[in-house]
């Protein structure tokens, strides 16, 4: 019985593992995931052995702070690597500002700082306006790799 | 490989192990892993830990984020040799050191005894007792 929820455990950690490699360069993911996964989850019954349950929360910690640095790095070596990636990085880069800035200029207009009716209004269309151009940069994006696809 | 082209003829050139060096240590410490044979990202990481004991612990994403770097670099390649059925894992890769790679080991280690040989002359170290 406990070893069926030992397995239990370490099978969700492995999935939620498999989960969190989408914050690493896409190309390097493919390559490299399913082995990286394998290697996580090959440590997690390994920690377990040795350290039961804290052994199993210390590895994670390790696991995610590589993972951190591991995300960063691809993305920072796929964006030296030519101007294809380059110019993905400086589309995801735009759409995380247009994307975040609009939500924040939202949150802070209506919620925090309640503006009178007018500026209120003129807000939020430029909210809208920036909101439009993160969607619209994903799916120009998405006709893009589309094309390519079907070519 | 560099290829360059003198007299009409197609010379391949050797890589000079020299220009990539520094490599980062756990480039080195997987380089040194595989200079005694093909082995798993699993198998890899299992031997650093045990050879530095335990200081040095290599995560998934460093293990695989070097591995990339030291095949792209041709100093690795995967191994097409599996081993025998009832030990072979198909989920996994075995990787194991070019001549190239085993040589830029070579210098990587070469460029690491000097830099201990200094250390000693500048009595950061104590110098290692005659037998």
């Amino acid at each position: 019985m406990r070893r069926q929820t030992a397995e239990k455990i370490v099978t969700i950690s492995h999935r939620l593992y498999l989960l969190l490699l989408v914050t690493c360069q896409p190309e390097f993911r493919r390559r490299y995931g399913l082995e990286m996964g394998q290697v996580f989850r090959d440590r997690c019954h390994e920690a377990r052995q040795q350290g039961g349950s804290v052994g199993l929360a210390l590895w994670w910690v390790r696991a995610l702070s590589d993972l951190a640095g591991t995300a960063v790095a691809t993305h920072v070596y796929a964006f030296e690597q030519g101007e294809v990636e380059m110019k993905r990085a400086l589309r995801l880069i735009a759409q995380g500002v247009f994307g975040c800035g609009g939500i924040l200029l939202l949150f802070y207009t209506m919620v925090k700082r309640p503006m009178p009716h007018w500026n209120a209004g003129i807000l939020l269309c430029v909210v809208i306006a920036c909101l439009s151009v993160a969607l619209g940069l994903t799916w120009v994006a998405a006709f893009r790799e589309n094309g390519r696809a079907q070519k | 490989m560099l290829m360059r082209k003198r007299k009409g003829a197609v010379k391949e050139v050797e890589p000079d192990p020299a220009a990539l060096l520094p490599l980062t240590p756990s480039m080195f410490e997987i380089l040194v892993a595989l200079a005694d044979g093909e082995r798993h990202g699993y198998a890899i990481m299992q031997e650093v830990g045990a050879r530095t004991e335990g200081k040095m612990r290599i995560g998934p994403g460093t293990l695989y984020r070097s591995i990339q770097r030291l095949m792209e670099d041709g100093l690795i390649t995967e191994s097409d040799e599996r081993p025998a059925l009832e030990m072979d894992d198909e989920r996994r890769r075995y990787y194991r050191i070019t001549d190239f790679g085993y040589r830029v080991a070579v210098a990587e280690a070469k460029r690491l005894a000097e830099l201990v040989a200094t250390a000693q002359a500048k009595k950061l170290l104590p110098k290692p007792r005659a037998r």
